[in-house]
């Protein structure tokens, strides 16, 4: 068993992440405010994309508009991934399985090396940044965005492999007995 | 694969939608912008406002055409359909008269508020569907 599996077994199984996983309401609930901040911040960023390929807010310089959405950008990104790592928690041994999962995290790391490259030229530039560095970071961004926003939906798509899944071996034990306890009590 | 492709684009409509509409209310309730004009930018968002409400209200509309019986009679989806009326209503008057240069601090702040409110109310009342079983 690789670390990361074991892990995530052992994450799954914390009480919070297990009461998470069991709660008919909690869950929707934490799922819906996942999406009302991808819907309110997400848009701020697909906003600062739209102005960096030059198609929206034009009538203000780059350097105003990233400047001005950075911190509710970042308070926006907060709430996401706190309700997505409650999420991913509360089914981390299922997730491991998921190849959708691991994409998305892939996708996430990547837009964290794309933010560190254009940081200068673009994000931080202390200059309004040259049209052609921001059209290729605003694209770039929207790619990397739009692949984590499909992934993230696809993740619901992917059937977990239940005979691998540890929480399901009390019910493999039960199902192994079934025949054997039918059996004794027809002979009582 | 249809059906996950349209609520692909559904997301990204609903994006559109409500955040160049969060946009405006953080502007109008946590001074993002403070230096812009409340009309100015509105004027900015409006089109992206109505390129997503369009995109989230056609893939919305076939998604709902997969399965009708299934949606229709889901308390969760009958929520969202009246504060989504409700949204788009209050969006397109009272919501575009508090960004007008003569209307008062305190009706925009309350307008963003309740613009704020009813836009996570159909989010999460699409959530729900999911969730929630209608009578059989």
């Amino acid at each position: 068993m690789t670390p990361v599996l074991r892990f995530a077994q052992w994450l799954q199984y914390t009480d919070w992440a297990a009461a998470l996983r069991y709660s008919a309401q909690v869950y929707p609930l934490v799922l819906s405010l996942h999406l009302v901040g991808i819907a309110f911040f997400g848009g701020m960023i697909l906003f600062t994309d739209l102005r960096l390929l030059g198609l929206a807010m034009r009538r203000l310089p780059i350097l105003k508009v990233v400047g001005a959405l950075r911190v509710p950008k970042h308070i926006g990104i907060t709430i996401v991934a706190a309700c997505g790592i409650a999420m991913a928690s509360s089914k981390a041994e299922e997730y491991y399985y998921n190849w959708f999962f691991w994409t998305k995290m892939s996708l996430l790391a990547l837009i964290c090396v794309h933010g560190l490259a254009f940081r200068r030229s673009v994000y931080r530039n202390t200059q309004e940044p040259a049209p052609s560095q921001a059209k290729l970071a605003g694209a770039l961004s929207l790619i990397l965005w739009t692949s984590v926003m499909i992934c993230g939906r696809g993740i619901g798509y992917i059937e977990p492999p239940l005979q691998k899944l540890h929480a399901l071996l009390w019910f493999k034990m039960v199902g192994v007995a079934a025949p054997w306890l039918t059996r004794i009590c027809a002979w009582l | 694969m249809v059906f996950p492709v349209l609520e692909c684009f559904h997301i990204l409509g609903f994006i559109l939608l409500a955040g160049s509409i969060a946009l405006i209310d953080f502007h109008l309730l946590a001074g993002l912008m403070r230096d812009q004009g409340s009309a100015q930018l509105t004027s900015d968002a409006a089109p992206w406002t109505l390129i997503g409400l369009a995109l989230a209200l056609i893939s919305g509309s076939l998604l709902f055409a997969s399965d009708p019986d299934h949606y229709y009679l889901n308390p969760a989806f009958q929520f969202k359909m009246a504060v989504l009326l409700a949204a788009i209503a209050f969006h397109y008057t009272v919501h575009g008269r508090v960004v007008r240069p003569g209307a008062s601090a305190g009706s925009g702040k309350l307008a963003a508020c309740v613009s704020l409110a009813l836009w996570a109310g159909v989010i999460g009342g699409g959530i729900f569907i999911g969730f929630v079983n209608g009578p059989e």
